[in-house]
């Protein structure tokens, strides 16, 4: 059983949402496609299953690997066209996750920007009740130097935050 | 709302290189007798700067000749001939950057003076944005790719026109003073007439293959990093025009994240742009250790036999140096290309788009009259 850590905000904190002992309204969840934001996102479908709630996927940023922009310098690819259909790969994967687990109504956003901000910005909009995160995504260099995207968002999402490990 | 692509990534590139040849080389039509006049002034300085090199690499050579006899008398001759060539190498190294720079100023000059006519002419700078693809951002593209445009390809005429020369002039060099070598295999004595000249084409082909493979995506990178770069500014200029007071609404923050998606496509390019450079330094600083060393090696058994004095192992392993230098010219020159052809791209897009813009008015003007 995966155990998942719940962040919860106190009251003078909350600037969206319902209180933290409802059940949530809106859940958002964040993936990059990595094996982290998918196990997010089966929580995430658990969660909503369980308690009857609007799900928000949302993919923040893209990375192409050198190979593949190697490629692209060669034949004059666009890499904005590359980033947006991986994002949309993702969309369609975590869609087809939240159906086996039976929720078939969900709202998929992409975006792009400080990964951090763009779902702080996405759970204000969408009034989320709770964001589901997992706790390693791709960028584990990264957020080793400059710390992780779970760790800015524990401390900066106006909702609670549970952390999938 | 996605911006539109650049023309560059849907048009063959070689019209455009050739539009904008058609605009730059006015230049040099128009004002034959000017242009050949700084062209020639320029080639003699080149020579007189060929000459310098090898007198000083004569120099180098008595001079340690005269270190190995331990002749007092030689050496303050020499000291007293280094002043006249030092003065007449920073003379002629001033004039070069004179030379040149006014050269590109007046080329730049002709050439944007040209391009901001046609642009102002018409009122077309008020129409071209919104008409035709591919001439977004021509502020940028009249200031700074005209410039570059302009700059690079008489750096890069001049350094590769002095590079041929000093090859083959030290080639004459390396083959005199090197001689031959005589080598024992399996019993047998093999003499190479001018080794050093083998060695340094064999050292040189070597290191120009390992710069290709290592660094033989830099254009590329190059020139699709500047074109993001550019797209990039396109996008800024574009929601700064576009956007309306009112933040908040759909179409605004689809924006915001067109924008966002342009500046993550130049960091994605950046990334491999520092790759690709870092590959690259391998191998350029790994020469600039190496040659110089190689060289004194080649020399060795010739110095260690008595073949060869000091001055000249010195001459020698100087001469290899800057052969083995002259060689790299395209490897030195990589990103320098790649900035002037993304460059040229862009000045030849926004020429096209005039172009198309001035066949629309001559073709408004021809049914108005026929009405």
């Amino acid at each position: 059983m995966m155990e998942c850590r719940l962040h919860c905000k106190s009251e003078n904190e909350k600037t969206c949402g319902s209180n933290a002992k409802q059940m949530p309204r809106v859940i958002v969840v964040a993936t990059d496609g990595s094996p982290g934001g998918n196990r997010a996102v089966d929580t995430a479908a658990r969660l909503a299953k369980a308690t009857a709630s609007d799900v928000v996927v949302l993919t923040v940023g893209g990375n192409i690997s050198g190979a593949e922009l190697r490629r692209l310098a060669g034949i004059e690819g666009d890499v904005s066209e590359v980033l947006e259909s991986r994002a949309k790969q993702i969309l369609d994967r975590a869609r087809k996750r939240l159906r086996r687990r039976g929720v078939t109504a969900a709202k998929l956003q992409s975006a792009w920007g400080d990964p951090a901000q763009v779902i702080i910005d996405t759970v204000r909009r969408e009034k989320a009740d709770i964001l589901v995160i997992g706790r390693r995504g791709r960028g584990r260099l990264a957020g080793l130097l400059l710390g992780s995207v779970s760790q800015k968002l524990t401390s900066l999402a106006p909702c609670n935050v549970m952390v999938v490990p | 709302m996605r911006r539109p692509r650049q023309i560059t990534s849907i048009l063959d590139q070689k019209p455009l290189l050739s539009r904008f040849w058609q605009s730059a080389s006015q230049f040099w039509r128009e004002q034959r007798a000017w242009a050949a006049g700084l062209a020639l002034f320029l080639i003699a300085v080149v020579l007189l700067q060929l000459l310098l090199q090898v007198l000083l690499n004569l120099w180098n050579r008595n001079f340690f000749d005269a270190l190995e006899r331990k002749d007092g008398h030689a050496l303050w001759i020499q000291a007293q001939l280094f002043l006249p060539l030092a003065a007449a190498s920073i003379l002629l190294a001033a004039t070069s950057v004179w030379g040149r720079m006014t050269a590109q100023r007046s080329w730049r000059e002709a050439l944007t003076r040209h391009v901001v006519k046609t642009w102002l002419d018409k009122d077309r700078f008020r129409h071209l944005n919104h008409l035709i693809k591919g001439s977004e951002n021509p502020e940028y593209r009249i200031a700074v790719d005209v410039r570059i445009a302009t700059d690079a390809p008489i750096d890069l005429a001049l350094a590769f026109f002095s590079s041929v020369l000093t090859a083959i002039a030290f080639f004459s060099v390396l083959w005199t003073i090197g001689g031959s070598i005589d080598i024992a295999v399996f019993g047998l004595t093999i003499t190479i007439p001018g080794y050093l000249v083998f060695g340094v084409i064999i050292y040189s082909g070597a290191v120009s293959a390992l710069m290709a493979i290592f660094g033989h995506h830099l254009t590329g990178v190059v020139e699709r990093t500047n074109q993001t770069e550019a797209e990039f500014r396109a996008a800024v200029d574009a929601f700064r025009e576009e956007s309306k007071p009112l933040e908040g609404r759909p179409s605004d923050i689809d924006k915001r994240q067109t924008l966002q998606l342009e500046l993550q496509a130049v960091l994605l390019w950046w990334r491999e742009f520092c790759w690709q450079l870092v590959r690259t330094t391998l191998v350029s600083h790994g020469n600039f250790l190496f040659a110089p060393v190689v060289a004194w090696f080649l020399c060795v058994p010739k110095y260690l036999s008595g073949a060869m004095s000091l001055g000249e192992l010195t001459q020698s392993a100087a001469a290899f140096v800057v052969v083995q230098g002259a060689f790299n010219w395209l490897v030195d020159n990589y990103q320098r290309l790649a900035d002037w052809r993304s460059s040229a791209y862009r000045v030849g897009t926004l020429l096209l788009a005039l172009d198309e813009l001035e066949a629309k008015e001559r073709s408004d003007r021809l049914s108005s009259q026929h009405k």
